[in-house]
């Protein structure tokens, strides 16, 4: 839901038409996934909340969301490397949750499993066109790939509560999934001409606590403003 | 883009990449939102040679008066018919069309007296193939006068 409204924000700006349409549908197709499960966690978790009171009346702790997601944008090649390492870990995540015993969940990431899978492919595509390209282009999608490097741990941190039982366990633990979009996306940076970043003096973290950082504040003041202000209208 | 149903893939407009494969995802995204096709085929505009508005006339208005080159245009005789009445008016040149069995020649009259044959099409210029075998599509009084 979060990583849909910043892509949403590119709307008008990206690089070329073509771009604007793809970064569209892919902030659609987040969006979607999100409108897939809003309304299941609504009826588990016994609140009864709508997909609306999800997107636009929780506060700002509690949302789960990972830090790598909020950050403002940059510029194109800030996005792609962000686009690249979110998309890699869903994919690694869709292929463990379509597994699962739970109807709904598998559902939502059986079909998710197929938009992710382009995304990654749209990202990776950009990414060796950016980094194989001219002196700027790989420059820039250098720095990139800096500027993104404090914030995957975080993917795959654990929130240290127990799974419920609607998941099935090995999609509950992102740890596994580490490794395995690691390679993938070690693979894309070669052909790029570029050197994986390594280890960075700080990470993120708290995200999935609800601990966020400064820009989601201002995220969710924007996406949610008109619907607090004027609750339960419709049009 | 080919639509499921379809057999053959049809413009649906054009777009700018730096490369091809990319093109192929910007159609992906453009061209499909409202889930028009199942196959895509991008090409780069150099590469294509179109006809130009200008010679629209010269191209295409010649074939508007050949109405014989349509399978519909003539109809069969009956086999076993020696005289046959029907209207096709250029039958004589219909001739050289039909299978191996005209490459004969036929001794007997054509019964419909020939007009000045049109110029002799080349084989590619030859009209849409029709489900019918060649030999009763194109059958002339000449070939039923015979057999």
């Amino acid at each position: 839901m979060v990583y849909a409204q910043r892509l949403g924000e590119w709307m008008t700006n990206a690089p070329q038409i073509e771009e604007d349409m793809a970064l569209g549908n892919i902030a659609l197709d987040l969006l979607g996934q999100a409108r897939g499960l809003y309304p299941y966690v609504g009826s588990i978790d016994g609140t009864g909340r709508g997909e609306d009171d999800y997107a636009m009346q929780r506060d700002e702790r509690e949302w789960h969301n990972v830090h790598l997601v909020e950050q403002e944008r940059g510029d194109f090649a800030d996005e792609m490397a962000r686009l690249l390492w979110f998309s890699a870990y869903q994919v690694e995540l869709h292929t463990a949750l379509a597994g699962s015993t739970d109807d709904v969940v598998a559902g939502v990431s059986g079909k998710a499993l197929k938009e992710v899978r382009y995304h990654l492919d749209h990202a990776s595509l950009w990414v060796v066109r950016l980094g194989d390209g001219t002196e700027e282009s790989a420059r820039r999608m250098q720095a990139a790939l800096e500027r993104v490097l404090p914030y995957l741990a975080e993917l795959f941190d654990d929130d240290g509560r127990p799974c419920s039982p609607h998941v099935s366990a090995p999609a509950c633990c992102p740890r596994p999934c580490a490794k395995l979009s690691s390679t993938g996306f070690a693979r894309v940076v070669e052909q790029a001409a570029l050197t994986l970043p390594d280890g960075s003096r700080w990470r993120s973290r708290g995200g999935r606590a609800g601990i966020h950082s400064r820009p989601m504040g201002y995220l969710l003041a924007e996406m949610q403003h008109i619907a607090r202000s004027h609750p339960g209208a419709t049009w | 883009m080919r639509g499921k149903r379809g057999l053959s893939h049809v413009h649906v407009g054009s777009l700018h990449a730096p490369d091809a494969e990319l093109a192929l995802r910007n159609a992906r995204d453009v061209y499909t939102r409202r889930q028009e096709g199942v196959s895509i085929w991008v090409v780069k505009a150099d590469d294509i040679t179109a006809s130009s508005p200008s010679e629209k006339d010269s191209f295409f208005d010649p074939a508007g008066d050949k109405i014989y080159r349509h399978p519909t245009f003539s109809t069969t005789c009956p086999r076993m018919s020696s005289t046959c009445e029907h209207p096709t008016k250029f039958s004589a040149s219909l001739r050289y069309f039909a299978g191996p069995r005209s490459s004969t020649p036929h001794s007997s009259p054509l019964p419909v007296p020939p007009r000045t044959p049109a110029p002799l099409p080349t084989p590619s210029r030859m009209p849409p193939t029709s489900s019918a075998s060649p030999t009763t599509r194109w059958s002339t009084p000449s070939v039923s006068a015979s057999g």
